[in-house]
């Protein structure tokens, strides 16, 4: 617990403007070399997967949350927590599936997408999937195996941004998780 | 003019603001144009050549007033000459992009301070542009929220 | 005044008027040579003072304009001059008639006039006279200038005259009121003295204060023409006074205009119109200013008490300095602006208005103040002059667009340029003047900053105003075909389409390219460069984009094609320059690209090909006609092709073929198109954008060309791209087959050389016997082979892979229990030698796929050919045919034994054969009748087969120089040996098999079939082993008859075949019973005696020696008798094989004695 008091309350100043660029030039740069938009999101989320599976000890021990009980219980750390500590953003969680293991998380404003203007030749990139890459890495770090899709963008022209996200199944712990 | 008057007739005629562009233009360092748009009713070409004439305006001034206040440049350029039906405005950017704003002269009640604002939304708008990571610079601006915001100063408040 | 004079500046106001014309009909070019000559007496230094005089000639000049002479003097015609040809006297009167009705023209102004007469010679032209000069002829005039120049004078004097008696006007007199011609009707009747009107003081004051005002603005222009600048600037200073006092608006104007004039002549010596000669620098000008007004100022000097009596300003003279009257540089636009202003209040005076515009921004041009000069352009483009003739129109927007250029506005002149272009063809005016707009259009290129060279584009995207620049095309496009001058039309319109491209919409292409095709059906475009009349230099636009070429890549020769050359023994081949071997500076040569060479070669004669990769940009299917190569270096015969694109088509692959002509050094710098009807040559270097990997490739001399044909078919596999071609065929396992080769020169040089040599590629099979064989001497008889001829080559294509099978496969023939080990000979033949009829199918379904298990077997024939020139410069060429052979297994041997034979030089080689064809299939091997093997039905066959000496096949071998060296380590010498047993066993064999149902048949070998053990039993020992039996040779089945009681004779002979010696050995004789039930019977010492011992011996035998041991014994009773002979001492026995041992066993039946002597 002592490396969580180094890592609490001292969440750095970062410009927007150049985090919003930096991840601009990374999609732009991707779309140059794969020239195809499915490979490119395949691409964004296979980072974002990476980013994930190291995130999430970042997380653990600078939110000192514990463990959740539930999935609603995620649901909540995920969009108070999660989004407001790294995105400076809180989405509202919604849309829940009457199983209760699916539900919406949904951004008024996706700080990704600041600026950006999807062209017409490149309509089937999930231009954020990198979110979804993230959500999905670090969730299964702690033994949840999740599906993250997005089922609105206001890139596409949607009032709102929604990331659905569905529970599959916990997974064992000794179960040996690839790198992809 | 006139069949642009009922596109915003539920708009406030009250409003101050009287100012309606009729051809707004974006060009590079390099003098060529990244952007000219102009009410649909007139000539384009027409506005294309004002645009462009009034380069050499923009270019004296921007030389002269280099010389004089190096440091603390106003971008706003002020009004860059009247013709018979039109007055054009012009702004540059530290980094040498011009905007041209033409304006019908018959808007009696202008003020220098609506031209000045409406400078400055395009600069906002024109910077969004810029920090699209798909916008390559140099290239034509075909942006659709630049698109619709150069739209709305074309009809304000007519 | 309607007609404004553009080219006015502001130091034409010291000037005075001249009108130079030609009286009755004078020849342009006459008079004009005389007008120039006129025109060079500018300025003249008036004697007696150092005042200069200004000259300001006019050919032409509007008789109203004059009208304002007293408003500005310098528009006042003061002089004339008339020139006319005179060839009689008796036109004489006539003429000098017509020069007095010209005078009267402006006759009211004049000063003084002259009158130049060509042609007249005579008594008239005797005559001296002041105002008429004659000349022979317009070649014989040398005094023109001079009479020029005493004109001036003349007029300088009048000039002088009038200021003076202006100037001096006594304050009592009565100063008359100056107007302008629209002021006169307003004025009429305004007298101040005599009108009752002007009852009023104050009116009648302000009237004199008029006319006072005028007046002595009328004196400043004067004393501004007669050089008295400060002096004027004094009286205009004045004038602005009394004007301003008494609101006389347009004459306060041309006071002030008088002020500026004055003051921009002051400041700017050097004139403000900007062209040199209009006004010559006077003898240092600037240095004098001071001295040069000197005279002016002392008469002003002089003045004052009539400026005084003149009760206008007591104080003038006070203001007499030098430079305190004179305006500021800024004060001078200030007061133009003021003028202007005064000017803009009068409709009439917008002539005036217009010029005093053009001054000023002539002076601010000088300036450098750009922006106010535009904003007095401005004003002047809104003075509305009223009805403008067309050619009026054109002029002023040329002398705005003149006027912008000068102070920087390069856009607005090109502007306004454009606009007087499109003047001279307006609709209004009967015959339009397209050349002229032409003209003036090409001037407004650099204001849109458009050059009409095609290469200031190539590099990177354009950059420039697009819109605007393609209108100026299409105007220049239709200028010229308007013109007549449909090349022009072509030459722009391609411009148009290769530089616009990227900014036509769908729509435009379409309707571009449909023009263009019009123009070049007229005028097809070409690569020249068109050089306009003034000069201009339209360069070739070839049309790099259309298509779009994106890489440009030779291409090597096919395989079979490609020159190889021979390695020289020196390796003069590596063609090193350097002396050094390695150089790190030759690494370095980053040369271009584009000029490296290339690996391959060309060669001369054969077709080459260049593959480009081109895209098409158009929405429309592009069709490309006559593309062909631009090469250097090498004479090229280039091959055009056409092509059409679909529209925008992704990359396309377009080769282009070309035959060299000559041997050299070829470079490809381009090719050539021609689209629409335009033809371009697109060379490499202005593409930038153009990827290449080298464009100089060598051309060797010429190389005869072959074509091969086969007796079978061609192979239906895809042939490697090394093979020329292949052939494919399917045999069976020890089958061969005759391939004839056909080789046709279809070159055009003869066949001097021919080589083939073979190639089995690898393969994991191995390979028993040679492949491939051919015996080329026939044909090499046939060399040189001309073209067109060919010849035959047969090659015997024989396969012979491994034909043994897998051990385990077949255990279960492996039940009798026969054993091939060690020294077992003592097994009863009668036991081995039963027939065996057992037949026995092949296994399991696994085991017989495994056994139709196609296997294949590949090789190249390699002919080197070459002849001609490339055969001297060392090259040849090599064609490759590819044999692809599927062999089919044909019989098995699945297992093989031996047996010894009933005699020791022989043995029964015992052969399991497996059929895995699927057809009834025969063996045959030598000696031995036919086995029929049906379809996976595997027998045995057994062969006698005499026992190999294998030393006598190896001996010279392993001698052999080169063979040892190819075979160092043992390991390969035993293969080797192993190799050649096997061969001499195969041939002895001479195995066959057929499938009479197929006709096809073949061999089988059993090499590699055969282990070391049967090797060894097959071998011949070399120690040869003869037993013989009362002097016959016993060996196998044969059996020695004696007689019991007597005793036989026996020896062994031992012959040494080895190359060492052997021995001594001793042999034991063993006799036994063999009771044909398994049981031995070895106890027989009673029935067999020996005389002697029982144990032979036998001295060490050298090589090649022999050694005979005799014995005898003695049978006692009858019965079969076997006698085994053993070695009793082993020890020297071990360290030979055990198979040399291999003594025959005797069978001796003794039989009953005839002579039955008592038993």
């Amino acid at each position: 617990m002592s490396r969580q008091s180094n890592r609490t309350s001292d969440s750095k100043k970062m410009n927007s403007e150049l985090f919003t660029l930096t991840y601009g030039a990374l999609v732009t740069q991707l779309c140059k070399d794969y020239e195809n938009d499915e490979e490119v999101n395949k691409q964004l989320d296979k980072m974002g997967y990476n980013i994930g599976v190291r995130l999430i000890e970042d997380f653990l021990a600078r939110s000192s949350v514990g463990r959740c009980h539930d999935f609603r219980e995620t649901a909540d750390v995920i969009a108070k927590v999660a989004f407001k500590m790294y995105l400076g953003v809180t989405p509202s969680v919604t849309n829940w599936s009457p199983a209760g293991d699916e539900f919406s998380l949904i951004l008024e404003s996706n700080p990704l997408v600041d600026f950006v203007e999807l062209p017409d030749n490149h309509n089937n990139l999930v231009y954020s999937s990198l979110l979804c890459g993230v959500l999905r890495g670090s969730l299964e770090m702690v033994q949840m195996a999740v599906d993250v899709r997005f089922a609105q963008d206001t890139l596409r022209g949607d009032n709102v941004t929604e990331i659905r996200m569905k529970f599959i199944k916990r997974i064992e712990e000794n179960l040996p998780a690839g790198d992809e | 003019m006139t069949c642009l008057c009922f596109l915003c007739v539920s708009r406030d005629y009250d409003e101050l603001s009287s100012i309606m562009a009729v051809c707004i233009a974006v060009i590079a360092k390099e003098n060529y144009p990244l952007y000219i748009r102009s009410v649909p009713t007139q000539n384009e070409l027409k506005f294309h050549y004002t645009v462009h004439t009034s380069l050499d305006v923009v270019e004296e001034k921007i030389s002269s007033v280099g010389k004089a206040l190096a440091d603390q440049r106003e971008l706003y350029l002020g009004l860059l000459y009247p013709t018979e039906d039109y007055k054009v405005y012009g702004y540059v950017t530290n980094s040498k992009v011009k905007f041209v704003i033409v304006v019908d002269s018959s808007n009696t009640s202008l003020r220098d301070n609506e031209i000045r604002s409406m400078f400055r939304k395009l600069h906002n708008s024109f910077t969004d542009v810029m920090c699209n990571p798909f916008y390559i610079p140099g290239d034509p601006i075909q942006s659709k929220a630049f698109d619709s915001m150069v739209s709305a100063m074309m009809v304000q408040a007519c | 005044m309607s007609v404004p004079d553009y080219m006015q500046c502001a130091e034409d106001h010291q000037t005075v008027l001249v009108v130079v014309q030609p009286v009755g009909i004078v020849p342009e070019e006459q008079f004009f040579r005389i007008y120039k000559r006129i025109v060079s007496v500018g300025q003249v230094s008036v004697r007696d003072s150092q005042r200069q005089l200004y000259i300001r000639y006019r050919h032409h000049y509007p008789p109203e304009n004059n009208e304002w002479g007293d408003f500005q003097t310098h528009r006042k015609v003061v002089g004339l001059v008339a020139v006319t040809t005179c060839a009689t006297a008796k036109e004489w009167p006539q003429t000098s008639d017509r020069f007095h009705a010209m005078k009267e023209v402006y006759g009211s102004t004049l000063y003084d006039s002259r009158l130049l007469v060509f042609g007249l010679e005579g008594e008239i032209a005797e005559q001296q006279r002041t105002d008429v000069a004659f000349y022979p002829s317009y070649d014989d005039c040398p005094d023109v200038e001079r009479r020029v120049e005493d004109f001036v004078e003349s007029i300088f004097i009048v000039l002088e005259s009038k200021r003076l008696d202006r100037a001096t006007d006594k304050s009592g007199d009565k100063i008359p009121l100056l107007c302008v011609p629209f002021e006169k009707k307003d004025f009429v009747g305004l007298d101040t003295d005599s009108s009752p009107v002007s009852l009023l003081l104050g009116v009648k004051r302000h009237y004199k204060k008029r006319c006072q005002g005028r007046m002595r603005k009328h004196v400043g222009d004067l004393c501004l023409q007669a050089g008295m600048l400060q002096d004027a600037l004094v009286h205009y200073h004045m004038a602005v006074e009394l004007l301003r006092s008494v609101n006389d608006f347009l004459w306060l104007g041309a006071a002030l205009e008088g002020l500026c004039s004055s003051s921009v002549i002051f400041h700017y010596p050097g004139g403000t119109a900007g062209k040199t000669g209009a006004r010559k620098p006077s003898v240092s000008q600037a240095a004098d200013a001071g001295k040069r007004h000197r005279p002016g100022a002392q008469e002003v000097l002089i003045d004052p008490g009539a400026l005084t009596t003149n009760g206008i300003n007591a104080d003038t003279s006070t203001e007499i300095g030098r430079a305190k009257n004179c305006l500021s540089p800024e004060d001078i636009i200030e007061k133009y602006k003021e003028a202007i202003s005064y000017y803009g209040k009068y409709k009439n005076a917008g002539v005036i208005e217009l010029e005093a515009c053009v001054k000023a921004v002539r002076v601010l041009a000088i300036q450098k103040r750009a922006m106010e000069a535009s904003e007095f352009l401005q004003n002047a483009v809104y003075i509305n002059l009223g009805q403008l003739s067309e050619e009026e129109k054109i002029q002023r927007y040329s002398v705005l667009s003149e006027l912008y250029e000068i102070i920087g506005f390069h856009r607005k002149s090109a502007f306004f340029k454009r606009v007087a272009a499109m003047q001279c063809v307006a609709p209004t005016i009967p015959e339009p003047g397209w050349r002229a707009c032409y003209k003036l259009l090409l001037e407004t290129l650099p204001g849109y900053s458009l050059s009409l060279d095609p290469k200031d584009f190539s590099k990177g995207t354009h950059r420039g105003w697009a819109a605007v620049q393609m209108r100026l095309l299409h105007e220049l496009v239709y200028a010229s075909r308007r013109m007549g001058n449909p090349g022009l039309s072509v030459r722009h319109l391609s411009f148009l389409l290769q530089t616009m491209l990227d900014f036509l919409s769908d729509q435009e292409k379409k309707e571009v390219t449909q023009s263009l095709e019009n123009y070049t059906s007229k005028c097809p475009g070409g690569m020249e460069v068109i050089t306009l009349p003034d000069g201009m230099k339209l360069p070739s636009v070839p049309f790099t984009k259309l298509p779009i070429v994106r890489s440009v890549k030779l291409l090597n020769l096919p395989v079979s094609l490609r020159p190889h050359k021979v390695k020289c023994l020196l390796g003069q081949s590596l063609s090193s320059k350097s002396p050094f071997i390695y150089s790190p500076i030759a690494m370095h040569t980053r040369g271009d690209e584009r000029c490296k060479k290339i690996e391959f070669q060309w060669v001369r004669g054969d077709v080459c090909e260049v593959q480009l990769m081109v895209y098409n940009p158009m929405p429309f299917e592009l069709r490309v006609e006559n593309m062909g190569l631009l090469t250097s270096g090498v004479e090229f015969e280039s091959l055009p092709a056409a092509l059409s694109l679909p529209a925008e088509s992704g990359l396309y692959p377009v080769t282009l073929v070309g035959v060299p002509r000559t041997a050299g050094n070829i470079t490809v710098n381009g090719y050539h198109t021609s689209v629409f009807g335009v033809s371009s040559d697109c060379l490499l270097e202005g593409l930038p954008a153009v990827k290449t990997s080298g464009c100089m490739v060598e051309v060797v001399p010429s190389l005869p060309r072959l074509q091969l044909s086969t007796s079978l078919p061609r192979s239906a596999h895809p042939t490697s791209e090394d093979l020329s071609s292949s052939v494919s065929l399917q045999l069976f396992n020890g089958e061969s087959q005759q391939l004839t080769i056909t080789l046709e020169n279809i070159g055009a040089e003869n066949l001097e050389t021919l080589e083939l040599t073979s190639k089995t590629l690898s393969t994991k099979e191995k390979l028993l016997g040679k492949f491939l064989s051919w015996d080329l001497q026939e044909a090499l008889s046939h060399l040189p082979l001309k073209p067109g001829q060919s010849l035959a080559i047969p090659v015997c294509i024989q396969v012979k892979l491994d034909f043994s099978g897998q051990e385990s496969l077949l255990q279960d023939l492996n039940d009798d229990g026969i054993s091939v080990t060690g020294l077992s000979i003592s097994s009863p033949l009668r036991q081995v030698l039963k027939s065996r009829a057992e037949n026995k199918t092949a296994g399991t379904e696994p085991g017989k796929s495994e056994y139709n298990h196609v296997k294949s077997l590949d090789a190249v024939l390699n002919f080197k050919y070459s002849g001609g020139a490339g055969h001297v410069e060392g090259y040849y060429r090599e064609l490759c045919l590819g044999v692809h052979v599927d062999v089919e297994p044909s019989v098995f041997f699945t297992r093989v034994s031996t047996l010894p034979a009933t005699s020791t030089r022989q043995c029964h080689l015992l052969l399991d054969v497996f059929n895995s064809t699927e057809h009834e299939l025969t063996v045959s091997s030598k000696n031995n009748q036919d086995l029929l093997l049906h379809a996976s039905e595997c027998q045995r066959m057994a062969i006698q087969v005499d026992k190999f000496a294998f030393e006598n096949v190896l001996v010279p071998r392993v001698e052999d120089p080169s063979v040892q060296e190819h075979f160092t380590s043992p390991r390969q010498l035993e293969e080797q040996r192993l190799h050649a047993q096997g061969r001499l066993i195969n041939s002895t064999l001479n195995i066959h098999w057929s499938i009479p149902s197929l006709l096809r048949q073949g061999e089988a070998t059993v090499e590699g079939v055969l282990n070391q053990l049967v090797l060894d039993h097959l071998q011949l020992a070399p120690l040869q082993w003869d037993v013989l039996v009362n002097g016959k040779p016993c060996d196998c089945d044969a059996v020695a008859e004696w007689r019991v009681g007597e005793p036989v004779t026996l020896e062994v002979r031992l012959t040494n075949h080895s190359r060492t010696a052997v021995g001594p050995f001793a042999l034991s004789v063993v006799p036994f019973q063999d009771y044909q039930n398994g049981v031995h019977n070895y106890e027989l010492s009673d029935t067999v005696t020996f005389i002697g011992s029982n144990t032979f011996h036998i001295n060490t035998v050298d090589p090649t020696e022999s050694s005979v041991y005799r014995g005898a014994l003695l049978f006692l009773y009858t019965g079969d008798f076997y006698l085994n002979i053993k070695f009793q001492d082993d020890r020297s026995g071990r360290e030979l094989p055990a198979a040399w041992f291999c003594l025959p066993s005797v069978h001796i039946r003794a039989l009953e004695s005839p002579i039955e002597n008592g038993a």
